[in-house]
């Protein structure tokens, strides 16, 4: 009798241990709710993952494609405020239809496999087109991409025609290659999606992924940052999980026509000065001395765009002359899209590349004033009390710095 | 009383041997329940590699490296899978035929190239 109920427990123990089998969705014998919140953490986790991950592939468009196309568009920026030319130009398009395609692919081509059905966001155009907003029928599901400022540039953007003035010496340029970023940046991403998972009876779930990243350059403040070298301090949103990269572009000039473009500077030493959990300072030591150096940031895959010299300037007087001579270390950059009148014969000039781009069905053209070169006027601007308004009533617009 | 004890040991012994054949037979609720925990391990393999950033930038950069490491890893989950990388065709990302299980997810490279990720076993 006792052998019997011996053999029955533990017949009843292996059948019964055979139905409760830990496997994920094999509910019977194990509590649903514990395999069902798991499920439910995994398809979170999962969702999370894959928004940061377009949040991070968008930045990269985003920035890459303003410095590599928007500054032929970016004078009627500033002739009519940010206008339908500037926030309708190659730079959003490219960027635009990456997301387009990063969300559409996923969220869709996957239904059936993931179980899921999100209100997809569209386009919503912001009146600074230097905030990139996408926004669903519903207005649940949100997604907004922050270039502030945006770093204007033409490393892809080919002008009609260019050329180089050097004092009496006129050369033809192949290639102009500018990047014209400002001495602090910001970016951010925030995705904000809702959806259904059908595989999980789950009704309206909302996935927020959010991530900024602040940095500026710094020049000669202290002994860690002595003159010669660059500080850049990084801020960002997360504690810890990032990584930082740091290049610098510096100007070259080579060839015959002439190509005006950026090479990778060699550096001495890339060193970590200072660093808390969210925080950190770099200092930069190039190997030589740098031309209109740009750096080139790397954070956590994001690129980020720092000028890396001083911006300066003088307006210098003869008579009834007057000239823009760039005394900083960064581009100096006016641009103009009907005749102008004030400007002098070129062989004035020194150290100018003037090109002309073609931004829809009109011409743009911009006059570069590399470093200890200077742009010269037949009337005498310096007196006035704001030289850049001086130089706009007479149609020269002041592009950057 | 002798034959009670007998049919007692022996009926024992036969229920155990009944109970390990059916708990180790291929279509017994225990081998089943572990192939489903295998298979949605795999299927969570795929979710991960189709939404993880740090593989798609890597498949992107180096796509015969991805590929290889995912193949690493997936054997430890089971060592009859494998990971593939693919095209979509049509807009659609078609799963391939596999004796076991095949789950095919679309995702997109950060140079805008769409992929599908195949797990199959």
């Amino acid at each position: 009798m006792t052998a019997l109920m011996i053999a029955v427990a533990v017949s009843a123990v292996l059948i019964l241990q055979s139905a409760a089998a830990s496997a994920p969705g094999f509910g019977g014998v194990r509590a649903a709710y514990g395999v069902f919140s798991r499920d439910v953490s995994k398809a979170v986790e999962a969702v999370t993952s894959y928004l940061d991950y377009v949040g991070a592939v968008l930045l990269i468009n985003f920035t890459e494609n303003t410095a590599s196309y928007a500054l032929p568009a970016s004078v009627y920026g500033l002739m009519y405020g940010y206008g339908d030319v500037y926030c309708s130009w190659r730079h959003m398009n490219n960027t635009i239809s990456m997301f387009n395609v990063s969300m559409l692919f996923f969220f869709v081509a996957n239904r059936a496999p993931l179980g899921l059905s999100v209100e997809l966001p569209r386009h919503n155009p912001t009146a600074q087109c230097n905030t990139l907003q996408f926004t669903s029928a519903g207005g649940l599901s949100r997604v907004a991409f922050v270039l502030s400022p945006a770093p204007n540039g033409t490393l892809k953007a080919r002008p009609v025609s260019a050329t180089n003035f050097d004092a009496g010496l006129t050369n033809p340029v192949a290639e102009l290659d500018l990047v014209l970023p400002r001495a602090s940046a910001y970016v951010c991403y925030r995705l904000s999606m809702v959806m259904n998972v059908s595989l999980l009876a789950l009704m309206g779930l909302n996935v927020t992924k959010e991530f900024w990243i602040s940095a500026w350059a710094l020049h000669a403040v202290d002994g860690n940052c002595p003159a010669g070298s660059i500080c850049v301090n990084i801020t960002t949103r997360r504690p810890y999980i990032w990584t930082a990269e740091v290049f610098v572009l510096n100007r070259t000039v080579s060839g015959y026509p002439l190509n005006v473009t950026y090479a990778l500077a060699r550096l001495r030493e890339v060193s970590l000065v200072n660093y808390t959990a969210y925080s950190a300072v770099y200092r930069i030591t190039p190997d030589g001395r740098l031309v209109e150096p740009v750096v080139k940031l790397y954070v956590a895959n994001v690129p980020m765009y720092l000028s890396g010299g001083r911006a300066e300037w003088a307006c210098q007087q003869s008579g009834g002359y007057s000239a823009v001579v760039n005394v900083g270390n960064t581009p100096i950059v006016l641009a103009n899209t009907t005749a102008v009148s004030i400007l002098y014969a070129p062989s004035a000039y020194r150290n100018v590349t003037k090109a002309t781009y073609q931004v829809g069905n009109m011409l743009a053209t911009y006059y570069v004033i590399h470093r200890n070169g200077y742009l010269n006027f037949t009337l005498n601007f310096c007196n006035a009390p704001d030289v850049k308004a001086a130089l706009r009533n007479n149609g020269l617009w002041w592009v950057y710095p | 009383m002798r034959w009670v004890v007998e049919l007692a040991v022996s009926s024992f012994i036969l229920v155990l041997v009944l109970a390990l054949y059916n708990y180790t037979a291929p279509g017994s609720l225990a081998v089943q329940a572990g192939e489903r925990g295998r298979f949605a391990e795999l299927s969570l393999f795929a979710v991960r590699l189709a939404s993880s950033p740090e593989f798609l930038f890597r498949l992107w950069q180096d796509p015969d490296g991805a590929v290889k490491q995912a193949n690493a890893e997936v054997k430890s989950i089971d060592p009859l899978a494998s990971v593939n990388v693919m095209r979509p065709a049509g807009g659609a990302c078609p799963s391939p035929s596999a004796p076991r299980f095949s789950i095919s997810l679309a995702t997109v490279l950060p140079n805008g190239t769409t992929v599908c990720v195949v797990v199959r076993a």
